[in-house]
């Protein structure tokens, strides 16, 4: 489908893409400056830019960054330890699988971040309630991939390991491992990306800890333009982060 | 759903030794909860008792303020979805139908889907100030971007045959996308709209809460800096309660969609019954669309095959009798898509059989017809009931009568069993009959059958000079009033040749090709191609000849475009359940069917004949052994195996070329039923793989 890209796409299609950004934004620009969209409202994008590099000395974000990182990968972590575990327990025993794998998926689909307040009230308004949030919203996709990894192994491998008379443990380190490792990752892969969007909408919402809270601090001062930038630069890192892991998930695969 | 090897016995006391679990999983839930609360070591109602929470619930009912923050929180939640969903709807459209503007945008969409949209948050409250506005911008901006990824994704999804279908229905846009696109993507647009509503109302609800004084997420907020614990744990249950329950009907909606969706079993015809199901396309009377006024009305509707109790068969057709009607027949999307033509050159092993045999093929071409071949392509040959019908010219016009897309073909004519105008003619009533759809296929006669030749007081010693003549006729006869010709085989003249062909000048003349000579011969002279068994590795370079002389000839680019795409080649098709099965079953039809081949020539040819020697191959060469013609003609003639391993060939012969495949799926005196099975599984399950 998209594997056919032709020549003309090539290089049309990104010159499009760019094209129209760069229209958007002398659009903005000339719609702000004749007054017909108040720069009280939306800040001139020329202005915007100007302020990245105020945002970036005054209001200390890269501290803010590794901030909202550490949280990320403090819950990444948490949701690793516990979600394969899982995971594998109820590959491992079929009935607690049948009984609990719909009750996962609830609660993968189930809007957690909604019950922050109730995070709030259990863990204080502190950096621990936010990775809590992060895992709570995280943990049940691995869990689930987890399953489904082991899962879909191939019963001719396992029969193969049986064969050779591996002992379980064996059978799972050299077979079962291997086969579902990539599901496991595609689980780690969504896992992170809920965590991220959870950790920074509950900084921003109660405007605690890293890039969140910053984009809440501007917004209460009124500084539009700043708040705009914030806004771009954690647009941006986010979309770092999805193509980071995106890669990271690529290049597992391709190692295998 | 997870039926892992530790889950055996009998099913009903699975479900209950599940079930079970899961109560007790419920109730260790409950008891580590209520010890927790009444442990003492939580502040106050953090973590209330259970009693109270269940309390909480009718309490919370019994609030006349929920009702008035429900409606509003519901109010804004409803009109997210719609602007985000129109929006939404109208983007993934635009995307999933241009690949500019998708290799352009998507990328976007895939990336900004994503972020943390709660932060754009203090831009909508510039932008829509404090109230409502602000929080259905918020979910209209949250739900726009799922919804419009899957529309895109569903569009892309969307089988092409429902589209050629309603293409050569010549379906106008908007019913193109209300009977055919949208029926087709209903299950990722569910599913989108799904995501979009859970993600919506994340939005909304978080955006009450950070700033707000009514709604659902405020009165959360609310309970929250009161401390009110068990009506906070009541709003929470309610709405993700809420939220689980219209994820899970959805869901529920969508699987019926995907199963009512799954069109690849009728291919076709469920698309087909629904267009015919409503009533403004019903007699789907289709106006031709512009440039030319509507005098060629086109209009469809359902028959069932006479002779089988099989399927209905969906028929197109064109009311006016008018010359420009077999226009509308003529191919469509040569360049985009892979083309089959059904090829037949079936046995009859007994005289006895042979009017059941010959009742069999037509329903064999209908049949190929309702499975989306392009053609029917008819072989000729006489005397030994191969090629049942014999006269393949009077076939066709009974063929013409019975279908009404499929185009007609000979592969070949031999001819000089023809002569020439007698040809003209009842080449141009079949083109009347067909409306249009006539192709031929030239050939100077079966270089193998001498005995065809005798049969018809002839030796093929001058056949290649006969034929040659003979062509030079035909194609006159279609182009000049009066034709004059003198030949050494043919003097005549023809004041005018009537019935004039519906294809001007006459239908098109196909060469059947086999030196890599006569493939820039034909390229030159901007003639199309059928060619024969021609190894794979072969095929690139002929079709490198033909283009060259294709260039050398300097036909413009639409031409050559078409004459590459329509070059066919002929294979051997057999698709069964496994490749194994086919195999099996292929090998033994080829080896019955050689032997007959053999024992005829043997017999029937006269003793003075020689098979020319460069034509011979490890098939056609008596001398060669039976397991050694078998490996040669599955190696370089057949297509076989199951649907999976079909498609893997015909994906090696798209990759060096080929864009027209001359598919015999009859071999022998194989039977109707087993031939019709491999028919349709090659056509409902590989065909539409090379669609697009």
């Amino acid at each position: 489908m998209s594997g056919g890209m032709s020549a003309r796409s090539r290089y049309l299609a990104p010159a499009i893409s760019l094209g129209t950004l760069a229209g958007a934004l002398a659009v903005a620009q000339a719609l702000i400056t004749t007054g017909i969209i108040s720069p009280y409202i939306v800040p001139l994008p020329t202005d915007i830019f100007a302020s990245f590099g105020r945002v970036v000395v005054e209001e200390g974000i890269l501290g803010r960054f590794a901030v909202t990182v550490g949280e990320t990968l403090a819950a990444g972590i948490l949701i690793m330890l516990a979600g394969i575990p899982i995971g594998l327990l109820l590959y491992r025993f079929g009935r607690l699988r049948a009984a609990f794998e719909p009750w996962l998926a609830a609660i993968a689909a189930a809007p957690l971040v909604l019950a922050y307040p109730l995070f709030l009230v259990l863990f204080g308004r502190s950096s621990l309630t936010i990775i809590v949030i992060g895992f709570a919203s995280g943990v049940a996709p691995v869990a689930l991939k987890t399953i489904e990894g082991f899962a879909s192994t191939r019963r001719v491998l396992i029969d193969v390991g049986r064969s050779f008379r591996l002992t379980p443990a064996q059978e799972f380190r050299q077979i079962l491992l291997p086969a579902a490792l990539p599901q496991i990752f595609v689980g780690l892969r969504l896992g992170l990306i809920f965590c991220l969007i959870n950790v920074v909408g509950v900084e921003f919402l109660i405007n605690l800890g890293g890039l969140g809270q910053l984009i809440n601090d501007l917004a209460e001062r009124y500084d539009l333009p700043g708040t705009y930038a914030a806004i771009c630069f954690v647009v941006l890192v986010s979309i770092l982060f999805f193509a980071v892991l995106d890669r990271g998930e690529k290049w597992l695969q391709r190692r295998r | 759903m997870a039926a892992t090897p530790q889950v055996a016995g009998g099913l009903s006391a699975v479900d209950v030794s599940v079930w079970a679990i899961r109560v007790a999983g419920a109730l260790v839930l409950f008891g580590v909860w209520q010890g927790l609360a009444l442990s003492g070591l939580f502040f106050r109602d953090v973590v209330p008792p259970l009693q109270k929470i269940a309390y909480g619930l009718p309490a919370l009912f019994a609030i006349g303020a929920f009702y008035t923050n429900l409606a509003v929180t519901g109010g804004e939640l409803l009109l997210a979805l719609i602007i985000g969903g129109l929006a939404g709807l109208v983007v993934g459209l635009l995307l999933g139908g241009s690949q500019l503007l998708s290799d352009a945008y998507e990328r976007w969409l895939s990336y900004l889907g994503p972020t943390p949209k709660i932060i754009l948050f203090p831009v909508m409250i510039m932008l829509f100030g404090v109230g409502s506005s602000s929080k259905v911008a918020m979910g209209a901006i949250s739900c726009f971007f799922p919804i419009a990824i899957s529309v895109a994704s569903g569009v892309r999804g969307v089988d092409p045959t429902l589209r050629r279908v309603g293409r050569s229905l010549q379906a106008n846009a908007w019913q193109m996308f209300l009977k055919i696109e949208l029926p087709a993507m209903t299950a990722p647009l569910v599913n989108g709209f799904r995501l979009g509503f859970g993600i919506a109302m994340i939005g909304v609800l978080l955006a009450e809460t950070k700033l707000s004084n009514q709604g659902i997420g405020f009165m959360i907020i609310n309970a929250y800096t009161r401390f009110d614990m068990p009506q906070m744990y009541a709003l929470l249950i309610v709405t993700i309660a809420f939220a689980a329950f219209v994820n899970a009907f959805a869901v529920r909606m969508g699987r019926g969609a995907s199963a009512r969706g799954r069109f690849e079993e009728n291919g076709m015809l469920k698309c087909l019954n629904r267009v015919a199901k409503s009533p403004p396309v019903a007699r789907f009377v289709l106006r031709q669309s512009a440039p030319r006024p509507s005098r060629s009305v086109r209009v469809f509707w359902f028959a069932r095959g006479r002779a089988s109790a099989g399927p209905v068969r969906p028929c197109v057709g064109v009311l006016d009798r008018n010359a420009a009607c077999g226009q509308a027949t003529r191919y469509t999307g040569w360049k985009t898509t892979m083309q089959f033509g059904w090829l037949t050159l079936a046995l009859s092993p007994a005289p006895d059989e042979d009017a059941l045999r010959i009742e069999q093929q037509i329903e064999q071409v209908c049949a190929a017809e309702a499975l989306g071949f392009s053609g029917a392509w008819l072989t000729e040959h006489y005397f030994t009931g191969e090629s049942v019908y014999n006269d393949a010219l009077l076939f066709a016009a009974a063929l013409a009568m019975r279908t009404t897309r499929i185009r007609i073909g000979f592969a070949v004519v031999q001819m000089p069993f023809h002569h020439p105008i007698r040809l003209a003619v009842q080449l141009a009533l079949l083109d009347n009959l067909s409306k249009g759809r006539i192709d031929v296929g030239i050939g100077k006669g079966s270089v193998y059958n001498e005995y065809e030749f005798v049969g018809h007081g002839l030796r093929s010693s001058d056949s290649r000079a006969r034929t040659a003549e003979a062509i030079e006729v035909l194609e006159r006869a279609w182009r000049e009033t009066p034709l004059v010709y003198e030949g050494k085989y043919f003097s005549l003249r023809v004041p005018e040749l009537r019935p004039r062909p519906v294809q001007r000048p006459g239908p098109p003349i196909w060469r059947s090709v086999i030196s890599p000579g006569s493939f820039t011969e034909c390229g030159r002279l901007g003639i199309p191609i059928l060619t024969a068994r021609l190894p794979v590795d072969r095929i690139k370079q002929r079709w490198q000849l033909y283009k060259a002389g294709l260039a050398e000839g300097g036909h413009d680019e639409r031409t050559c475009e078409r004459l590459l795409a329509q070059a066919a080649l002929w294979r051997n098709v057999y698709v069964a359940e496994s490749d194994a099965q086919a195999e099996d079953e292929l090998s033994t039809l080829l080896l019955r069917t050689r032997a007959h081949m053999m024992h005829v020539r043997g017999e029937y040819n006269p003793a003075d004949f020689h098979i020319d020697p460069v034509m011979l191959n490890p098939w056609t060469d008596p001398a060669v052994g039976e397991s050694d013609a078998l490996a040669f003609v599955l190696a370089t003639g057949s297509l076989f195996g199951s649907v999976v391993r079909v498609r893997e060939q015909i994906t090696e012969l798209r990759d060096v070329g080929v864009r027209h495949l001359l598919c015999q799926t009859g071999f022998g005196d194989m039977s109707h039923e087993q031939n019709l099975r491999s028919m349709r599984r090659f056509g409902e399950h590989v065909m539409p793989a090379f669609r697009s």
